[in-house]
């Protein structure tokens, strides 16, 4: 009884995920522990980057925090203007994210 | 606080109950309907388990339940530079920054304090089994009041005799996109299933549904 309803969660909680996913994650969240793994940024920013433009030919949207993620790998790079783009893109996307987007664009990133 | 160790594997044996979706109060979700928030900033968890590994594990196994809940989740990696950037290096620290600091840098509608009580390896007679052992709280970002509480726990050895598609493949995910000659590491995958168990919606006694989910009541 007890083995039947932790399967029965299991299953539905993962079915839930394959089939009512309110964004389009392709792995990406597992990356977010894969940069506490030290991979190098350049490694990360190129899988994310993929992850973006398959994201184009989906009917979801990429999830929250995918762009302002990308855009600190950015940052770890030198590269501050994308990482300004990105977080405008964030917060774009996001406008819940507006007041912390904002704190990291008034302080350059 | 400190526990005698007959209490503390009380504590588990009961949360493990409580996992496995057996009968227990359900929460009352009155405080959390008043609040209705729209987004939530998870803060570093504090890890009371001997893995260091853990704390970012489970701050990465969050992200995902949060946000398909159809909450905004605020961007983890980033928020956790900014703590650092501020001088804030240890979670128990960050746990204890007053409301009014936070919502001047995130301005979030709700904040989610996550305590890791186990994770890692577990050693038993027969073998071992990763671990996770969560506790959280949701708390209203204006008002200081707690909205939700929870705590879920899990094992990388749940059916692990039969049918277990669910935990084998996410097993096997694993293994697979481990760089060859990293240790296996199963707490990982483990921590996935355990934030899903304590935040996803379609469990009792886990978050309401966001406004961003087409289920929410906030709409």
């Amino acid at each position: 009884m007890v083995r039947l309803s932790a399967l029965v969660l299991l299953f539905s909680l993962l079915s839930a995920c394959a089939d009512k996913s309110l964004y389009y994650w392709n792995g990406y969240e597992d990356q977010l522990y894969g940069y506490y793994q030290d991979r190098p940024p350049s490694e990360l920013i190129e899988e994310l980057e993929k992850i973006k433009t398959q994201s184009q030919s989906q009917q979801k949207p990429l999830p929250p925090t995918f762009y302002a993620h990308l855009g600190l790998l950015y940052q770890k790079t030198g590269q501050t203007q994308k990482f300004k783009d990105l977080a405008r893109e964030e917060k774009a996307s996001y406008p819940e994210s507006a007041a912390f987007m904002d704190f990291l664009l008034k302080r350059g990133g | 606080m400190k526990f005698s160790l007959f209490s503390k594997i009380g504590l588990v044996f009961s949360i493990l109950f409580l996992g496995f979706g057996c009968s227990k109060p359900e929460f009352d979700y009155a405080k959390f309907k008043q609040s209705k928030p729209s987004s939530i900033l998870i803060l570093p968890p504090v890890n009371e388990s001997v893995e260091v590994s853990g704390e970012n594990a489970v701050l990465s196994a969050l992200v995902r339940p949060i946000a398909e809940a159809g909450y905004y989740v605020f961007p983890t990696t980033l928020v956790s530079e900014t703590f650092k950037q501020n001088g804030y290096t240890q979670s128990a620290e960050i746990h204890k920054i007053p409301l009014s600091r936070l919502d001047k840098i995130f301005g979030s509608d709700a904040i989610l304090y996550i305590n890791i009580k186990e994770y890692g390896q577990k050693y038993f007679i027969i073998g071992s089994a990763a671990t996770v052992v969560l506790e959280g709280r949701l708390v209203d970002a204006k008002t200081g009041e707690e909205i939700w509480n929870g705590l879920a726990s899990a094992s990388s050895n749940e059916n692990s005799s039969q049918n277990s598609a669910g935990i084998v493949g996410l097993l096997l995910e694993a293994v697979v996109t481990q760089v060859v000659g990293e240790v296996f590491d199963a707490s990982y995958p483990t921590s996935k299933i355990a934030t899903a168990r304590m935040l996803s919606p379609q469990n009792q006694n886990a978050l309401l549904y966001g406004p961003r989910h087409p289920q929410s009541d906030f709409r």
